[in-house]
């Protein structure tokens, strides 16, 4: 015979929790613009 | 015998002697009625009639007269206190005398084109009467009053006026003349004229200055003319220069001219000029150019504003027949207008064309370009106005063509008043705008059509901004209901295309009434909430409408992960110093889908957890997909994710709740091609423990 | 007025932000004006940043940029502390 598993409602779902940071290391691409920007533009900073 | 005739020639010498002695006493007593009759003979030979005078004393070397009357006693053309004739007996006899002091002299005469008449005394000018002008001595009146009347008003001249032989001619000067309009309400002050005027046959020619009268200060000097006019031919030519400078408290408009008193115009500034005439025939050319230095116009309709530049005006005084008005012209070659308002409502800007001004109507049609130093002399645009002095009432109208371009042409540099809240203008803008000035007030609307504009304001970067903007009003700003625009690109943390956005500015203020921007096959849809918008608070709803995941996935470009379904929902926003910071929104799947995501390769080592929901994701048909979005979409957005559901080829579909919190530059996964991560790096923070998984493990 | 004058003035100062901020309690309208036009293209430059570098936001620009400007005012002259108060430059 082939036991047939019966499978009652699930009292409890498999819980997932996740928590994702997306960290951008963005210092050094932006370093030289910003340094350029400062310079060329006394007026404003 | 010879006696007695010598005798008799000395008795008749005798005779003759008492004779003449007796006629002198005689003479000598009724001299003054006798003087009465010679000079009333003498003057009525020479056609002055009627006189009555009386004489006060008559000596050796002078005779008085008073109480004289020239003309008819009831209406006289002159009369006169007191004349003194000094003569020198010989002198007399040759009609000749030596001087004339007049006392009070009080005279009328009458201007009519061109021609000075004195009514009774007309002879003394041009000699006609019998034995020719008197030879006329040098005479001082202490105070003349003369009523001039002219076609251009009746005049009243009172002062002291001195008179002498020149030549062949006469000389008359004055150092302080007074002349006054005397009937109806005055259009100009009292001027006061000090200088000298010749008249030599017909010929005449005077230096002199003018000053305006004050009641209680001193006089303005306004001018200082000269020139030379022949009455005959009626020609000749004048030059008159001056300046005034008008202060408050001191010299006003009013001062030169008690008409302006109602047009309250208060006005500072220095204005000098010098004016050309040029009479051919009685006909009078007046060319003329003042220079405004800093003359201030305040308190205008339109605020008031600083004018400084050269004006040239030109009219015609007296057509052939003196009658035809004549437009008084007025060009302006580039008169620099700045704003006293501040802020500046408009950067300095130069006008220059021509107006016109024939009684009672001002016509404009002038052009204004910048006065700004990067930009100067671009055309701002056209300007053509009607004003009616008499009525009160005129209407402008302004038009141009501008196209923009960071550092050069931009709005908030021509109006200032937008500067801070927007930069970087580029892109073309036509407008046209109506005013109408009356006593009720201004009425103003006006109609603007840009195309391909950019600009960057706080909360936005705006680029291709195409439409239509009707304006009911322009101060108060007003908009003429709902007015929409077209924008192909608008970067607010989330970069959104070809959108339209409605928006209403009323008495409450500036209003978003929609803004709608596809956006992955569905709808982006951002409405005011909140009161206006104004810099500090702007707060909207943005309505997510019917996003498809499948093409917000493309959009978003992470390899290896599908998903169908739509999600919607709604996302208050409040910018706060320009950025758009969300308020925990809502967003969820009305409707069941599918996710799918296979991963091409994990190399950080999968921890129990990431490898459980990497085997739920490899194909998990959700029941239930819903979002917290909140955070600063200029910086780091948090997206809370919940999912209900199961994969059927796991646990035989048992159910699982993922629950992802995602935290970073989500805005910035938004802007395809420059999101330099990958999916692994989505999964680098250690995960919270969770629950073990269900106790029964059936593997089916 | 011009910024380096209104800083000199200790009217304005650097804040966190990257951006100018207003020290003095009765600012005129020239001084508001300039500094929300400075503030503006600011933000325009640091935009134009953000947006040519894959990754960058908006605020990840401005916080560096704050360290830079802050760095470089001269002593004397107001910055925001960490606090976000206004403190003179030692």
């Amino acid at each position: 015979c082939n036991p047939t598993v019966k499978i009652e409602a699930p009292d409890k779902p498999i819980e997932i929790n996740l928590n994702v940071k997306i960290e951008q290391e963005v210092r050094v691409k932006v370093d030289r613009d910003l340094d350029d920007l400062l310079e060329s533009n006394p007026d404003l900073f | 015998m010879l006696k007695s005739w010598r005798r008799r020639i000395a008795f008749i010498f005798l005779m003759l002697l008492a004779l003449a002695g007796a006629a002198a006493v005689y003479v000598w007593i009724e001299r003054a009625s006798l003087a009465e009759k010679v000079i009333g003979r003498v003057l009525a030979a020479r056609g002055i009639a009627p006189v009555s005078f009386s004489v006060g004393f008559i000596g050796f070397r002078s005779i008085s007269l008073y109480d004289i009357v020239v003309g008819e006693p009831e209406d006289p053309d002159a009369e006169a206190d007191s004349i003194t004739i000094a003569y020198a007996p010989g002198e007399l006899l040759s009609g000749s005398v030596r001087s004339i002091e007049v006392g009070e002299l009080k005279l009328r005469a009458k201007v009519a084109d061109g021609e000075l008449s004195l009514g009774a005394l007309d002879p003394l000018l041009a000699g006609e009467g019998g034995g020719g002008a008197f030879e006329v001595p040098p005479a001082q009146i202490e105070n003349i009053l003369g009523r001039l009347e002219t076609s251009a008003g009746t005049f009243l001249l009172s002062g002291a006026l001195d008179i002498r032989p020149e030549g062949e001619g006469l000389l008359a000067s004055t150092d302080a003349l007074e002349i006054a309009e005397t009937v109806g309400p005055p259009r100009f002050a009292p001027i006061i004229l000090s200088g000298v005027l010749k008249l030599d046959k017909g010929m005449m020619s005077f230096d002199a200055a003018a000053a305006i009268a004050r009641p209680d200060a001193s006089p303005v000097p306004i001018l200082q003319a000269e020139g030379s006019y022949d009455t005959a031919d009626k020609s000749g030519s004048a030059v008159a220069k001056g300046a005034v400078s008008f202060t408050e408290g001191g010299v006003t408009p009013a001062t030169l001219s008690p008409m302006l008193e109602r047009f309250y115009l208060d006005i500072e500034g220095r204005v000098s000029y010098r004016a050309d005439i040029e009479v051919v025939s009685g006909r009078a050319e007046v060319a003329a150019e003042a220079d405004l230095d800093r003359l201030s116009l305040r308190q205008t309709a339109a605020g008031s504003a600083v004018f400084s530049g050269p004006v040239r005006f030109s009219t015609v005084l007296g057509g052939a027949d003196g009658s035809e008005a004549s437009p008084l012209r007025v060009e302006l070659d580039a008169v620099r207008v700045e704003d006293l308002a501040r802020p500046n409502r408009f950067a300095p800007l130069t006008i220059e064309g021509p107006i016109e001004f024939l009684q009672p109507v001002l016509s404009a049609r002038l052009i204004a370009r910048s006065a700004l130093p990067a930009i100067r002399g671009a055309r701002l645009g056209e300007l053509t106005a009607q004003y009616d002095i008499a009525a009160g009432k005129g209407n402008l109208r302004a038009s141009g063509n501008l196209e923009f371009a960071p550092g050069r042409l931009e709005l908030q540099t021509v109006l200032p008043l937008l500067r801070g809240s927007v930069t970087r203008m580029s892109g073309k803008m036509s407008y046209t705008a109506e005013a109408t000035l009356s006593d009720r007030g201004v009425t103003s609307s006006a109609r603007a059509t840009v195309s391909n504009l950019g600009f960057v304001t706080t909360a936005a970067t705006a680029e291709g901004v195409e439409g239509n903007v009707r304006l009911a009003s322009l101060l108060p700003l007003r908009t003429q209901g709902v007015q929409t625009l077209r924008i192909k690109r608008l970067q607010a943390g989330v970069p959104l295309s070809d959108g339209a956005i409605s928006f209403d500015f009323n008495r409450e203020g500036l209003r978003l009434v929609d803004a709608t921007w596809p956006f992955a096959k569905g709808k982006l849809i951002l409405v005011s909430s909140g009161g206006a918008i104004t810099a500090s608070n702007a707060e909207f709803i943005l309505t997510v409408q019917d996003i498809d995941l499948a093409a917000l996935i493309e959009l978003v470009e992470v390899p290896g992960l599908r998903a169908t379904g739509h999600i919607s929902g709604k996302v208050p926003v409040a910018i706060r110093n320009g950025d758009p910071i969300l308020l925990d929104g809502k967003v969820a799947a009305q409707d069941d889908g599918i996710i799918t995501y296979k991963s091409a390769a994990t190399d950080a080592a999968p921890t129990e957890q990431t490898k459980l929901l990497t085997d739920a994701l490899r194909n998990f048909h959700y029941t239930e997909l819903s979002g917290g979005l909140s955070g600063n979409a200029n910086g780091d957005l948090v997206l809370a994710l919940a999912l209900r559901g199961a994969n059927p080829d796991l646990y035989d579909g048992y159910p699982f709740a993922i629950n992802v919190k995602l935290e970073g530059s989500l805005a910035e996964v938004l802007r395809r091609g420059t999101v330099g991560f990958s999916p692994i790096e989505l999964i680098k923070q250690e995960p919270e423990p969770a629950l073990t998984p269900p106790a029964k493990k059936m593997e089916p | 007025i011009d910024l380096d004058s209104a800083k000199a003035q200790g009217l304005v100062g650097e804040q966190l932000t990257g951006y100018i901020g207003i020290v003095t309690a009765s600012p005129t309208p020239e001084v508001r004006t300039m500094v929300n036009e400075i503030n503006l293209r600011r933000r325009a430059s640091y935009q134009e940043i953000a947006a040519k570098t894959p990754g960058a936001t908006l605020n990840a620009v401005e916080k560096l940029a704050a360290e830079k400007l802050i760095a470089k005012t001269p002593s004397g002259q107001y910055v925001q502390n960490a606090a976000g108060q206004w403190v003179k430059k030692p």
